[in-house]
């Protein structure tokens, strides 16, 4: 099981409409989420896995289980393919 | 570059935009009647300061000959010198600037604040800031605005109009009357179209113009970081770090309302503006009259 870990230079931009920039100094991705993006990059501490992430999704959200884990495994695939996420495996 | 034949009809004038500035040499009067148009209305410069050279003449063959520093060029026409001119100073322009960044971008004033219309080259900008300034608003630049980093204020660099025959048919369709003046022309200078404004201000409104045209246009909001992102795509290089730079657009977003609008005709993209920037002015007059009354009692 896999945990994701921020990388250490990505910025985070709130704005007052609540969606997120997310900005990678380093690759220069700048990647704008919106409020459920940015509540799933918060979960992302480095201690939480893909399973537990998509866990706390479901008590929040109402909506069926299979959506919330579809959706949110594709996002943090998509942090992850931008640089802006990696992926620790559990034994580390 | 030689010393024109009819010197003695050259008129030189000195212009400071912002830091840089440039002491202007011509012997056409279209061209200082556009240079006039485009920077006269910022503060006079200091004349022992240093200005850089900048020359725009016309010779006996009809060729127009044109020079900023080290650059020069010739054209066949005044619109296509005064183009590459223009060009050469919106450049020197950012270049000096020590501190501001340059976003591609028009701007428009309404009221106390500005709005932006970002996106990329050929998207529309300075035909849909024509059909804006027909409207009533005041256009102070249709391709480049400077945003200063500590205050967010958006200063724009004036250009002049330079329209292909596509845009006058769509703007004389739409309604624009060009100044008598100016008839003929294939550039106008912002202040042809009455008031400009350059004083650094606030971005009220930004928006986003992205194609490719519809049948009916669309403006939807976009979210501010969305915004922030893609104006981070139309910043040119500039002093600051990304890093700052991107600090700098968030700011600018989250003091604004954005939206994404893709144009249709160019009537109704420039109504649907204008009704949403007058609604937005009407809405914001009316949340500050209670306030101004309880200031008072």
């Amino acid at each position: 099981m896999d945990f994701l870990v921020r990388q250490a230079d990505v910025e985070t931009h709130q704005l007052p409409d609540q969606s997120v920039l997310l900005f990678a100094q380093s690759g220069g991705t700048a990647l704008p989420v919106n409020e459920s993006g940015a509540r799933i990059w918060a979960l992302c501490d480095g201690t939480r896995s893909v399973d537990d992430i998509v866990e706390a999704l479901v008590s929040y959200y109402e909506a069926p289980r299979s959506e919330v884990d579809r959706d949110a495994r594709e996002f943090l695939e998509k942090l992850v393919s931008h640089g802006l996420l990696s992926r620790r495996p559990a034994s580390l | 570059m030689s010393p024109h034949p009819c010197a003695e009809r050259c008129t030189e004038d000195l212009f400071r935009v912002y830091d840089f500035a440039f002491r202007f040499r011509t012997n056409d009067p279209d061209a200082r009647h556009c240079l006039v148009g485009l920077y006269g209305q910022f503060p006079d410069s200091d004349p022992t300061e240093p200005a850089v050279a900048a020359v725009l003449e016309g010779d006996h063959a009809g060729g127009f000959h044109w020079m900023l520093a080290e650059k020069a060029g010739t054209a066949s026409e005044l619109s296509g010198a005064l183009l590459s001119l223009e060009a050469s100073l919106c450049e020197a322009i950012i270049r000096a600037q020590q501190r501001s960044i340059s976003v591609h971008a028009a701007t428009l004033r309404s009221g106390a604040s500005a709005v932006l219309i970002a996106g990329r080259s050929g998207a529309g900008k300075s035909t849909l800031s024509m059909a804006m300034a027909r409207r009533g608003f005041a256009v102070a630049s249709d391709d480049v605005t400077l945003v200063q980093p500590d205050t967010v204020n958006v200063l724009p660099i004036p250009r002049c109009f330079h329209l292909d025959d596509r845009s006058v048919a769509l703007l004389k369709a739409d309604g624009l009357q060009f100044p008598p003046a100016r008839a003929g022309s294939s550039f106008l200078a912002p202040s042809d179209f009455g008031a400009t404004a350059t004083q650094p201000c606030r971005a009220g409104v930004l928006v986003f113009l992205s194609g490719p045209r519809e049948e009916r246009p669309r403006l939807t909001p976009l979210p501010q970081a969305e915004m922030a992102a893609r104006l981070l795509q139309e910043t040119g290089m500039g002093p600051l770090s990304n890093r700052e730079t991107v600090g700098v657009l968030s700011r600018l977003a989250a003091g604004a309302s954005c939206y994404k609008l893709i144009p249709g005709p160019l009537a109704s993209t420039a109504d649907a503006l204008a009704e949403l920037i007058r609604s937005r002015d009407r809405r914001l007059k009316k949340q500050d009259t209670p306030n101004r009354h309880a200031e008072t009692t």
